[in-house]
């Protein structure tokens, strides 16, 4: 995954200062639309309000595009395979898989459809922190009664925050271990099996070896996952309910439609 | 505040970790531990906060048996540790978070937290870089925030755990500057490491070998004794210089060791005497 995907951009905007769990619901929301639509007018009506918000939030618009890049051939595949698989009119007659209007209709709304959806995560990670996610996250689940099943809101916020911590060390780690082995002549083109041991076991090794200093560090700072408050509590603001009419007026306007 | 009597412990697998420790921390003590690598240094302080439990014999801080579960959070509350690794004991996705973690950790309002975050990185000099990832810091920079987050947990006593092995030697001397200033405010520390040099002006140096403490007393007694070598000890070349001259008839203040420069000018000026 290049750096740039899915990263914070600092920025003091509009985006930036909404409650979390407003953003996160409004991307639920968003989704939702996106999902459902099938006209291209809908989908057009979709995409300038993601630029009407991106133009708010202050991020460029280049950089939410990065985000997309790394799963740009995916979306190219499934608009491949809609446009050969779908029946219908042939724009070219051709004896296997012609590709079809209805097919090029499809494949187009469908790559869309996942764009977009990407777009909006993007922009939800660009104007808001990791620990302000996690932290909006614990607080839309903490009504749950997770603790039935032995975990707390607060287990699962710490879990995603730790992963979201310590993934770019453990991905570090896995090119250093493979960059040591083919240094030592391991060869992962002939023998893809044993080249896979060869780096999954010392990896695990170290991430088992690293999460056991991680888990005592925490121990030793109190760490208890029962009650805990956090540096930024959240508080929703009147910006915040101003922000959800709105989305719940935009997303009745554009249900009737 | 802390007594350990007759602790022994065990690995889980069955190797002997500790024999028979028998030892008291004062309120406001510098205790320097030495001993070369495996000698049971970490194992020993890892007693000190329940992390682990002994075998046999007791453990008390300020009272609480550290065996005691129900005293656990209370006895973490009281007893800091500062880790080898700046990496692993670094939690949060920003400086100020990891900061923080200790303090939400106790459930406290989140403006005694911010008060306590920004006491910390004040003592730590890091108040620029509270936004800043754990990627965007140094391993110096890392270190000193742990440090920033075992003093916003407001504990009596704090723990250093071989700090600055895994760092280069200008982050050394940053975290040594900020070990001086924390010296002497009633906190008592624990300082563990296989440099010598660096708890010289300890009030009081363990020597531990195998599991045992096998020398106790102040820096100034524990570096005469000829058989360090055999516990796997380098002395640090000043005290060596300090020894052979005073085996040589001409004893010099231990207290010169703090600086360089002293000890040069004191040579110096005795050079007429001799
Ligand atoms: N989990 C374990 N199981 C068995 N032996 C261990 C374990 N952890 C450490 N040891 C052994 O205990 C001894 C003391 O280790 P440690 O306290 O980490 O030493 P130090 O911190 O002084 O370098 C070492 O010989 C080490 O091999
Ligand atoms: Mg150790």
């Amino acid at each position: 995954m290049p750096e740039t995907a899915f990263n914070y951009v600092y920025g003091d905007s509009l985006l930036h200062r909404l409650d979390p769990r407003t953003k996160l619901a409004a991307v639920m929301c968003l989704s939702i639309l996106v999902f459902r639509e099938e006209s291209f007018a809908g989908m057009g009506l979709l995409i300038a309000f993601f630029l009407l918000l991106t133009w708010i939030s202050g991020v460029r618009l280049s950089f939410l595009l990065r985000s997309v890049r790394p799963l740009l051939f995916f979306i190219f595949f499934i608009f491949c395979f809609q446009l050969f698989a779908t029946k219908g009119t042939p724009i070219i007659p051709l004896p296997v898989l012609p590709p079809s209007y209805e097919g090029l209709r499809l494949g187009t709304l469908l790559a869309l459809r996942f764009g977009l959806l990407l777009l909006y995560a993007a922009l939800l990670t660009a104007s808001t922190l990791p620990s302000q996610i996690t932290n909006g996250i614990e607080r839309l689940l903490r009504p749950l009664p997770l603790r039935r099943l032995g975990v707390t809101s607060f287990d699962l916020a710490t879990m995603m925050s730790l992963s979201i911590r310590f993934l770019p060390s453990f991905l570090e780690n896995a090119a250093t271990i493979r960059a040591a082995q083919l240094s030592r002549g391991l060869d992962l083109r002939h023998d893809l099996r044993r080249g896979t041991t060869a780096i999954a076991v010392p990896l695990i090794r170290r991430s088992i070896l690293s999460a056991e200093e991680v888990t005592e560090a925490m121990e030793s700072r109190c760490y208890q996952g029962q009650c805990r408050t956090s540096l930024h509590e959240l508080r929703m603001q009147k910006l915040d309910w101003t922000a959800l009419l709105g989305l719940g007026v935009f997303s009745l306007f554009f249900l009737l439609l | 505040m802390i007594r350990i009597e007759d602790l022994s412990y065990n690995f889980p697998d069955g190797t002997r970790g500790l024999k028979k420790i028998n030892l008291g921390i004062e309120r406001g003590e510098f205790l320097g531990i030495v001993g070369r690598n495996g000698s049971g240094k970490s194992t020993l302080v890892r007693h000190l906060n329940g992390l682990l439990k002994p075998t046999e014999g007791k453990v008390s801080i300020n009272g609480m048996d550290t065996a005691d579960p129900s005293k656990l959070l209370e006895i973490r509350q009281t007893v800091s540790m500062v880790f080898q690794n700046p990496y692993t004991q670094f939690v949060g996705t920003t400086l100020e978070e990891d900061v923080a973690f200790g303090p939400e950790n106790l459930a406290l309002p989140p403006e005694e937290i911010r008060e306590r975050v920004d006491r910390a990185l004040e003592v730590v000099g890091l108040e620029n870089y509270r936004n800043h990832s754990p990627k965007t810091l140094s391993g110096g920079q890392s270190q000193c925030a742990a440090i920033a987050s075992a003093l916003a947990m407001k504990s009596e006593c704090i723990v250093f755990d071989e700090i600055s092995s895994m760092l280069d030697s200008r982050s050394r001397e940053q975290v040594r500057e900020i070990l001086r200033k924390l010296r002497g405010k009633a906190r008592t520390i624990v300082y563990v490491t296989h440099r010598l040099e660096e708890v010289l002006h300890a009030d009081r140096v363990l020597v531990m070998d195998r599991g045992e403490i096998v020398r106790e007393g102040s820096p100034k007694t524990v570096f005469k004794a000829p058989e360090l070598g055999e516990f796997g000890l380098e002395l640090p070349p000043i005290v060596e210089l300090l020894n052979s001259l005073e085996a040589g008839g001409f004893a010099l203040d231990w207290a010169l060791l703090a600086s360089i420069e002293n000890l040069a000018e004191e040579i110096w000026e005795s050079r007429w005497k001799i």
